[in-house]
């Protein structure tokens, strides 16, 4: 084991970096009955098994209730649920320790407590900003024919994606939630979502203008003039038509329309505009 | 390659857009510029794999699975739309418009899965845990895995190949041209849709400079999406460190104040 997990890991406690190392492979699988019941309750609780295994050695019925716990709802961005997981093991050998005097029901409060904050910042990071700034990237490779977007979009996903989930866990276990208050306290956490977002927009403007390639072939005839209109709005501004659709179509959704029926509504629009030649 | 061998990897590059976020809770295999490319690999013809893969990548960048709620199911939507490009040479255009039904068919057969399915294994976890089999739960959740890859994965995407794929090759010759053109207008308008809900997600007042940065970047100064994330993440860093010395400073401040 690396000296990193190492030093996670207290060496008078049960639970090893090797057991922390089973917990990160077994976390992987989280989503896999997800359900409208108690969604990923079951895929963290099979998760935190083998911490709780070692936690309660030879105390069967207090592993069960440990188990049923972890059991509960339980729904977060998968690439931050790992984070709340080395917290919670933490708070279970406390628990473990305290014979009773604290109350287990506090484990799942703190869980409930970070599963809503963590999933606003992972979602922005891992949607908004290293997903599309992989695909942006990938996708300059992939519409020259290339393999190399997959690959690169791959890489460059996965590399936050697996960091993010190990020392998620590690730092969790560690420091516990004090490393949430601490970093939510100096304004740090606020302060690197909103630096990510600057990455995250900036290459969405960016991918308006390069991958939203709206253009009209339509030319009106007026006596012996042509007037095609593509050039006239490529005058105006280059890609005056992307910019304008894609922010005309963000001030309706800002409206709180569905987007399901929105889609409908642009599937329509888009086919009539091509049928008679605008689009 | 027969079109029974054909379904068959098409059905298991389904298997694993599934897979992708039961097994290994979401590496984004599942994402359209990956699926496209396996699909094309598979089937033979790589190079309209990708593209298509990175077309409805475009087209469905702003579908995000973000909640307890299934979003549309791109990936088994582009790997369907994909195989059919390659098996019945269809159009981008046309590909898209038998995609767009299959990832909103998909998504509801999600729910489906997820309100009777996976409750239904999650009870019987329950009555090992009070038996104590803890190792049953592990089996329990590769179950799972496995109920959602098959059903919602391998199973579709072979059904569609294996008795779409004449179907979608006499309607792509029967089509008119003005529903070709029609057909065009909607793969045209999409990918603003999809980055219009990208912004809806994380645009706020603050970051609307960085958005005029970006599209002025790659409008008039012709920069590509790696160059202008390099700049980007360059304002970033500098960003960081002003407002991180400004409150380092506001602290020290309000220290000497108490003092």
């Amino acid at each position: 084991m690396s000296k990193f997990t190492e030093s996670c890991v207290d060496p008078k406690s049960n639970v090893t970096s090797k057991d922390l190392m089973k917990v990160f492979w077994r976390q992987f699988p989280i989503h896999a009955t997800m359900n409208y019941e108690r969604m990923q309750g079951m895929g963290f609780c099979n998760a935190v098994i083998p911490a709780l295994r070692k936690i309660y050695k030879d105390r069967t019925e207090d592993f069960k209730a440990a188990l049923a716990r972890h059991m509960n709802a339980f729904n977060c961005t998968l690439a931050m649920a790992p984070f709340i997981m080395g917290i919670s093991i933490a708070m279970e050998e406390q628990y473990a320790k305290s014979d009773g005097e604290i109350d287990p029901a506090a484990i799942n409060q703190v869980k409930s407590a970070l599963m809503g904050p963590l999933s606003g910042i992972g979602d922005t990071f891992f949607w908004g900003v290293f997903r599309v700034v992989a695909a942006g990237i990938g996708v300059t490779f992939a519409l020259q024919g290339s393999i190399l977007g997959a690959i690169v979009f791959l890489l460059l996903f996965n590399l936050p994606n697996l960091l993010v989930r190990y020392y998620g866990l590690f730092i969790g276990y560690k420091q516990g939630s004090s490393f949430m208050e601490k970093m939510s306290k100096t304004g740090q956490l606020s302060l690197i979502t909103h630096c990510a977002g600057i990455v995250g927009v900036c290459v969405i403007g960016a991918m308006i203008a390069l991958n939203v390639g709206i253009t009209t072939p339509f030319i009106a005839h007026i006596g012996e003039t042509e007037i095609i209109f593509q050039d006239i709005f490529d005058q105006l501004l280059p890609k005056f038509l992307p910019l304008v659709c894609t922010l005309g179509i963000y001030g309706v959704l800002r409206k709180n329309v569905k987007s399901t029926t929105l889609l409908v509504a642009i599937a329509l629009i888009g086919f009539a505009l091509g049928a008679i030649g605008l689009l | 390659m027969g079109l029974f061998m054909q379904a068959v990897l098409v059905g298991i590059v389904g298997f694993i857009s599934q897979a992708d976020s039961k097994l290994l809770g979401e590496w984004r295999l599942s994402q359209p510029i990956v699926m496209g490319a396996l699909v094309g690999l598979l089937l033979g013809d790589l190079k309209t794999g990708v593209i298509l893969g990175a077309e409805f990548q475009l087209v469905w960048m702003g579908i995000m699975g973000i909640g307890a709620t299934p979003s549309m199911d791109v990936g088994i939507g582009s790997t369907i739309g994909t195989a059919f490009a390659i098996t019945s040479g269809a159009s981008l255009e046309v590909a898209l418009t038998l995609a767009l039904p299959v990832a909103l068919l998909m998504q509801y057969a999600n729910v489906l899965v997820r309100a009777t399915i996976t409750p239904a294994l999650m009870h019987v976890g329950d009555a090992c845990i009070e038996k104590g089999n803890d190792k049953a739960i592990l089996t329990l959740q590769m179950v799972g895995m496995l109920v959602f890859s098959i059903l919602l994965g391998f199973i579709p995407c072979f059904l569609a190949v294996y008795f779409g794929s004449a179907a979608v090759e006499s309607m792509v010759n029967a089509i008119p041209a003005v529903v070709m053109n029609g057909l065009t207008g909607i793969s045209k308008l999409f990918p603003a849709y999809g980055f219009a809900l990208l912004l809806h997600v994380t645009l706020d007042a603050s970051l609307v400079p960085y958005l005029i940065l970006g599209f002025v970047l790659a409008a008039y100064l012709n920069l590509n999406a790696l160059a202008v994330s390099l700049i980007a993440t360059a304002v970033a860093l500098v960003i960081y460190q002003i407002k991180r010395s400004q409150s380092a400073a506001q602290s020290a401040m309000s220290e000497e104040e108490t003092l």
